[in-house]
């Protein structure tokens, strides 16, 4: 891990927010992964600049103050994941039966409980295209795949219940301030080891 | 887990897996369980493998061999379907609430 000094006038682990130059370029590693699945061509390696496109789509709205950390966390994982008890987080907007769905700016979250069938679980954002998600909701909220990993021990224990929120908040700092204590509140109250991110 | 590189790399997550498909599909493809399980049991494995702050590990995963046009559409003006009126998304939601009203 590389040693970064801290900014001492900041709270520790408060983010930066500011605009994000779309041209600068990331210091940061990216380990491509070769070793099983179909081997893309390294030519092949275009992401999708999301910042710029962001900025276009919704260009006749104040523009997004995009969240830039200049310290990463980290906290090492004691055990392996066989033994981990794994809680699963989305925000797609995902709904189990009847519970209600977000508002703007709305950063509330929803349980959804591991036992959860397809059928039960609906999807409110407005911020992706959702219809692939509609009609699967394992596109961004992989319950059913970790249930099975589960079952087959790659997992030691889905946390019950699973959490979804609607990503589609404007302000950074409800996030950070809000919504992400609350949910790390839960994750305590489930012992859970570790979390599996699914942003949507 | 994410499909947007740069966003990932501005908010620097101690671990990372990118996966090079349209927004909302970051575990995988509707209705193809083999591939969401295998983006799904990739990721998790990079909890072991990742030993830095801040790497993020590409997955391998291609969306369509023969026809990138997604990355040109994807997220542009467009893409995003028509949203419904205030007034259909309440009657949508009316139903939704009636139709699971009853205890699981």
């Amino acid at each position: 891990m590389r040693a970064r000094k801290r900014n001492r006038k900041r709270r520790p682990g408060a983010a930066r927010i500011r605009e994000l130059d779309p041209e600068r370029r990331e210091a940061q590693s990216v380990v491509r992964m070769q070793s099983h699945g179909p081997v893309r061509p390294t030519a092949a390696n275009m992401p999708v600049a999301y910042i710029p496109r962001t900025r276009e789509l919704y260009r006749d709205f104040t523009p997004y103050r995009w969240v830039v950390n200049d310290t990463v966390p980290w906290t090492p994982l004691r055990k392996p994941v066989r033994e981990c008890r794994l809680a699963l987080i989305s925000s797609g907007g995902i709904m189990y039966r009847d519970q209600p769905r977000w508002h703007r700016e709305d950063a509330s979250w929803r349980r959804i409980p591991k036992s959860a069938r397809r059928e039960e679980l609906s999807i409110w954002h407005f911020g992706y295209q959702t219809r692939d998600a509609q009609e699967d909701t394992n596109c961004v909220f992989p319950l059913e795949r970790l249930r099975e990993l589960e079952a087959d021990g790659v997992v030691g224990e889905l946390c019950d219940p699973a959490f979804s929120f609607m990503g589609g908040i404007y302000s950074a700092r409800k996030v950070r301030d809000e919504l992400a204590p609350g949910i790390v509140d839960e994750l305590k109250r489930a012992h859970a080891d570790a979390f599996f991110l699914v942003p949507a | 887990m994410t499909s947007a590189l740069d966003i990932t790399q501005a908010v620097k997550p101690p671990r990372a897996v990118f996966v090079n498909f349209p927004l909302g599909h970051q575990t995988g493809k509707p209705h193809q369980p083999e591939l969401q399980r295998r983006i799904v049991a990739d990721a998790l494995r990079a909890f072991e493998t990742i030993a830095q702050a801040g790497t993020i590990v590409e997955l391998p995963y291609v969306w369509d061999a023969n026809d990138r046009s997604w990355e040109e559409r994807d997220y542009t003006k467009g893409w995003m379907p028509v949203p419904p009126s205030p007034e259909e998304t309440d009657a949508a939601e009316a139903e939704r609430r009636a139709r699971f009203a009853k205890p699981a």
